[in-house]
């Protein structure tokens, strides 16, 4: 899957690969291989470049993760690139009637969570959305009618493709 | 002698000095009951004590520091003793006086001797009748800048022009020699009008780049009266100590002696019992000057415990049943070098703000040389309600440096998760080279912080390691919610997981 680590105008591409308990990451286009193991409760033993790290990463809430270490703590954001799509279709229409969520990478729909007129509150699933083996529910940005849902289950979608219309 | 044995004693405080005092009585084989306020059910104290009693709620006001309350509980559960720990109520000479006259043994000095070390210019008075030294300065109020002048000579520049009535930094005035002083007498004399109310003034000599350098002392109701050494205390944050070690690497042999020395005639003259410490401003030269008496057990007696392998509160509890000190207290010398960190729930890298919240992961350092005196647990909660010292770790080793050592390796495996810490500070600390010199004094640390020498900067953008850790929970968490869609259809899991998140709720 593809993430984005951001703080403030800091961000890092992250291309995240698991197996088991060992993965494959791509950062910032640089190639490393780690091993981890979970401590429980987001603690993680983690085996990088012949290092150890003891890391541990709580959510907070919606996009916002801390993550804590010997170095101290740290609020950092993880967005998916799909949901950041989401996010900034939803600033760019900020203020119309009407606004229009697209799809940001290409994907399949894999589940409808809402019917066309529903009334959804903010927050609410509207669908989820499959890309690189990742799925991820899109959700209402503010509470609204779904006056259009231009997909349906299964269905496959480009970047760009319209997903629904909040009213 | 037949000597008192308590049964009970109620530990009239909170967090990590009321553990404290509950091990040091369980010790003893005696039976500990501890005070709670309704923000403190859950804390350790109480899940230590073999009896705890609420008395109020959060506010301190309501509860810690209700004098007459606590008195009658103390009364009404037949505790034989009460030990006041420090803050709150330990140097209210009232409260000390109420319990005395209720028939409950305040663990502490008199009411007579506190209410004598409490008073500035009266405890300034008794120091100078005993012979030991106070920072020299005037007797009184000097009327003019004429005046001013023969005094400041007496006294010797550099000096300090203060008001009266004046008091946290303000209505002060740096004096370096004689040409400057009649404009500083008539700046301070109307700055005090202006914000006191009271124009009158005050010399005292101004001493550069002092330490703080502190005496342990322990005295039996024999009349018997004994110092543990000293502990340096210059590392201040704001007036408030933040690490304290023993022996302090400024003091020679002859030097602890003497002044030992005078922190026995001190709480002679007072006719001090139990424990206490007598303050001391060592200037660069070597001299030092009284500065007050704390009439109480110390946050940083652990220090004074590690060199001299003493029990403080053990001793305390032992004195106050009117025990003679034994011949442990004899001919004592340090041995090997102590070091304390307070552990505080505050935000080092954002001018050090509180820090509440629930304790998520704690895990304590272990090993040679360490020793933790928590407040807290895993899983408790810290509330906005009080200081927010979590604990103190100690680390002792045969010489200074390997304290210090062994200080940066416990640091370095404590993890306490949930609030945020001051260890950031720590960390730092034990790599500046003034401080490993031993080269102290009590503005260093807000200096060093100030100019930005001691680096406590957020962390601004993303660490690898970070990115990386971030991803691989938030891939999992994706994972565990995708799981729930697929096994149950989703739709009504979906949306109480939204709401969930909504409200904030983490489960």
């Amino acid at each position: 899957m593809r993430l984005i680590v951001r703080q403030g105008e800091d961000e890092k591409q992250v291309r995240l690969e698991r197996d088991g308990n060992t993965a494959q990451i791509e950062l910032d286009g640089e190639s490393v291989e780690l091993e981890f193991e979970p401590l429980g409760d987001g603690a993680r033993s983690i085996l990088w470049g012949g290092n150890h790290y003891e890391v541990t990463v709580r959510h907070i809430r919606a996009d916002r993760y801390e993550v804590s270490g010997s170095f101290g703590s740290q609020v950092v954001e993880v967005l998916d690139p799909l949901t950041h799509l989401a996010a900034t279709a939803h600033d760019a229409q900020a203020g119309m009637g009407t606004e229009q969520v697209t799809a940001y990478m290409p994907g399949r729909v894999v589940k409808v969570l809402a019917g066309e007129g529903e009334t959804v509150e903010a927050g609410q699933g509207i669908l989820v959305l499959a890309a690189m083996k990742m799925e991820n529910e899109i959700q209402a940005e503010r509470s609204g009618v779904l006056r259009r849902l231009f997909v349906t289950e299964g269905q496959a979608v480009e970047g760009g493709d319209p997903l629904y219309e909040l009213g | 002698m037949t000597f008192k044995k308590f049964q009970k004693i109620l530990v009239a405080n909170r967090g990590e000095i009321a553990v404290r005092v509950i091990r040091a009585a369980r010790d003893l084989g005696i039976r500990t009951a501890v005070t709670y306020s309704d923000a403190d059910r859950e804390s350790l104290p109480v899940l230590l004590a073999d009896e705890a009693y609420r008395v109020g709620p959060a506010a301190s006001s309501e509860s810690y520091l209700k004098a007459g309350a606590i008195v009658d509980l103390a009364e009404k559960i037949g505790s034989d003793a009460l030990h006041p720990g420090y803050g709150f109520l330990a140097e209210n000479a009232e409260f000390a006086r109420r319990c005395r006259q209720r028939g409950v043994c305040f663990i502490g000095p008199s009411p007579e001797a506190m209410s004598l070390m409490g008073s500035k210019l009266e405890s300034r008075r008794l120091m100078k009748a005993a012979g030991v030294a106070i920072v020299p300065g005037g007797e009184g109020p000097v009327e003019s800048a004429a005046a001013a002048a023969v005094e400041a000579q007496a006294i010797g520049y550099p000096v300090m022009l203060k008001a009266s009535a004046g008091g946290g930094g303000k209505g002060m005035r740096l004096v370096h020699g004689p040409d400057e002083l009649a404009s500083a007498f008539r700046a301070t004399t109307s700055e005090a009008e202006a914000s006191f109310g009271d124009a009158s003034v005050y010399l005292e000599k101004y001493i550069e780049r002092p330490r703080h350098v502190e005496v342990q002392i322990m005295a039996d109701e024999h009349g018997k009266t004994v110092a543990l050494g000293e502990r340096e205390c210059s590392l201040q944050r704001r007036h408030q100590k933040v690490l304290e070690e023993s022996p302090s690497p400024a003091v020679s042999a002859d030097m602890r002696s003497s002044m030992c020395e005078a922190a026995v005639r001190a709480a002679e003259a007072v006719g001090y019992t139990n424990a206490g410490t007598v303050e001391f401003l060592l200037a660069s030269d070597g001299a030092f000057y009284f500065l007050e008496m704390n009439t109480r057990l110390q946050v940083e007696h652990p220090v004074t415990e590690m060199v001299t392998g003493l029990d403080l509160v053990v001793t305390q509890i032992r004195v106050a049943e009117g025990r003679p000190l034994g011949a442990e207290f004899e001919n004592i010398e340090p041995r090997g070098h102590a070091v304390e960190v307070r552990l505080y729930a505050e935000d080092a890298f954002h001018g050090f703000i509180p820090s509440p919240g629930r304790i998520t992961r704690l895990r304590l350092p272990e090993g040679p040389g360490i020793r933790n005196d928590c407040g807290v647990y895993e899983g408790c909660e810290v509330t906005i309600h009080y200081d927010p010292m979590l604990g103190k770790l100690i680390a002792w080793g045969p010489d200074r440096t390997t304290a210090l050592n062994r200080l940066g390796r416990a640091l370095s495996e404590l993890r306490i998760e949930g609030v945020k810490t001051n260890v950031p500070l720590f960390t730092q600390l034990l790599v500046d080279p003034d401080f490993l010199a031993g080269v102290l004094d009590i503005g260093m640390l807000d200096r060093k912080l100030s100019s930005g020498e001691l680096a406590l900067a957020a962390q601004s953008g993303v660490a690898p390691l970070v990115a990386i850790a971030a991803a691989l929970e938030y891939a999992e968490r994706h994972e565990r919610r995708a799981a729930n869609v697929v096994s149950d259809g989703g739709r009504q899991q979906w949306r109480e997981a939204a709401r969930r998140e909504a409200i904030g709720d983490r489960s």
